[in-house]
């Protein structure tokens, strides 16, 4: 019985912040401390110059590339950019930059 | 672009990529610790770019991915220096330029003076010259303390001097002493005379014997205070010591002045079009690049200099010029009377202003014109009433008259 509330408890969680429990505990700690959550939960922190500059740091892989669409792999989710004429400006572990003419920013959880 | 220039001395390749999943290749790669940029889509192909080092380790991806990739550009330093191998005297002559460049210096190429008002730089930079700061001076063999103490030493005027050479750069800093004050010799005997010709408006006299009173003319060189003190008059006189004579006389003196005033004058008038050139100074001979050889008639040469060198401690050499050329045509312009009448009375004021002893006060000024052919003849006279009196020492006339 209590058992099923617990999973209830944490389904609802999971459900709102999409979160397991570790990271919902994680998550509760950060705001309190007001730690920045890219460091601490590993999420994705995603830079936008206008539409034709984006960087995305904390990122696990590339998914997808061509000239209308790339596809990173995020802790967050697959991030779908959408544009014309996108290139890959630098990739190192951590870090992918993309310019071009960026018309979509999608999380595809 | 710091990063692009670092890049480009260590070395890139182009690469393009072709398999199934390109991205799996570069996930790969990246997760080896690899840098890639400027990746971009080639249709069938992935182009993108990676640093040398991370070429060799790019063999394990592709083995693994199953993709393929070729190199379709080299870039950077150790590309040229293979592509230069074989040409022995490139590096010998890079080489030179380093050495040529060390060489040069250890050289002054510059001498600045700062800190002086009252002195001129050109004497200051003449002294040092002769003593060897100069332009084109090895850096070592300038004594920089005992050319200090001996400028300090020549003119009277340095309370401080400090020569430091930064780079190519020697900075004179001067310390100017204060202006000194006129010391007066009050035990020394003298006599006031007219250093010019007037009528005698005043006379104070502190020191001394009056010569002279209010109403008499005298010339210049006459004895208005007179050192020496008398008791007594005529036969009886008899002379009890000799003072230094202190005395406030003033004359009314007249002041001619004869100029002409012509009725025209040229004067330019800029058409706004102009020319620019340019020439090196390279060790003091001038080259030119351009040179125009049907300028205009009449303009003027305005001249911008630069002196090239590395930042502001390492001056070189060279000297860039930027001349620009401004056209103008010459018109003249005709005075009426009234203007010309205008004009004199400009010109004297200046005169006065200029020539005429600050206490001097103008009582009046008689301005006469003659017109002639091209303008006018003026005459004018100027009366003033100021002081007359001139301090001459006795010692000094018993001097003269003893030669």
């Amino acid at each position: 019985m209590i058992k099923q509330k617990k999973q209830a408890a944490n389904a609802s969680t999971n459900l709102n912040l999409n979160l397991n429990p570790k990271q919902a505990i994680s998550q509760k700690i950060t705001s309190a401390l007001e730690l920045p959550k890219e460091v601490v939960m590993n999420l994705p922190l995603i830079t936008l110059i206008g539409n034709e500059d984006m960087t995305v740091e904390n990122f696990k892989g590339v998914l997808e590339y061509s000239e209308e669409r790339v596809r990173i792999n995020t802790t967050a989710g697959i991030v779908r950019v959408e544009g014309k004429k996108l290139l890959l400006k630098q990739i190192t572990a951590d870090n992918i930059g993309i310019v071009g003419n960026i018309m979509k920013v999608e999380f595809l959880v | 672009m710091i990063l692009n220039i670092w890049q480009n001395i260590k070395g890139y390749v182009v690469i393009e990529v072709t398999g199934f999943s390109v991205e799996r290749f570069v996930n790969l790669a990246v997760h080896k610790g690899l840098y890639i940029w400027d990746v971009s889509y080639e249709g069938a192909s992935v182009r993108m770019k990676v640093t040398i080092k991370g070429f060799k380790a790019l063999k394990d991806c592709a083995r693994k991915t199953g993709c393929r990739y070729k190199i379709v550009e080299k870039h950077g330093a150790p590309f040229t220096m293979h592509k230069f191998r074989k040409r022995k005297l490139f590096p010998l002559g890079i080489l030179a330029f380093v050495a040529l460049l060390y060489y040069l210096s250890g050289f002054v190429w510059l001498v600045e003076v700062e800190g002086n008002e009252r002195l001129e730089s050109a004497l200051i930079l003449e002294f040092l010259g002769e003593r060897g700061l100069a332009a084109g001076e090895r850096r070592r063999s300038v004594d920089r303390q005992n050319l200090a103490r001996e400028a300090s030493a020549y003119f009277d005027d340095i309370s401080f001097i400090n020569i430091g050479i930064r780079g190519t750069k020697a900075t004179v800093s001067i310390a100017e002493t204060l202006p000194r004050e006129e010391i007066i010799d009050k035990s020394r005997p003298c006599d006031i005379i007219a250093r010019g010709d007037g009528i005698i408006t005043s006379v104070f006299v502190s020191r001394g014997t009056p010569m002279v009173r209010e109403g008499d003319v005298v010339l210049r060189g006459d004895v208005l205070v007179s050192g020496t003190l008398v008791v007594g008059e005529g036969d009886e006189a008899v002379i009890i010591g000799q003072t230094h004579s202190i005395a406030q006389v003033r004359a009314r003196q007249y002041y001619e002045m004869n100029f002409n005033i012509s009725r025209t004058e040229t004067r330019k008038n800029f058409t706004g079009r102009t020319r620019r050139s340019f020439s090196l100074n390279i060790l003091n001979k001038e080259l030119n690049f351009l040179r125009y050889s049907n300028l205009y008639e009449n303009y003027d040469r305005i001249t911008d200099r630069r002196q090239l060198g590395f930042g502001a401690n390492y001056p070189l050499p060279i000297i860039f010029l930027h001349h620009t050329y401004k056209e103008f045509e010459t018109y003249e312009i005709t005075r009426s009377l009234e203007e010309m009448r205008e004009l004199t009375l400009m010109t004297i004021t200046n005169r006065i202003i200029r020539e005429f002893d600050f206490d001097a006060d103008v009582i009046e000024k008689i301005v006469e014109y003659e017109q002639i052919n091209y303008g006018l003849r003026v005459m004018a006279t100027v009366i003033t009433n100021e002081n007359i009196g001139e301090v001459r020492y006795l010692d000094e006339v018993e001097d003269m008259s003893s030669q």
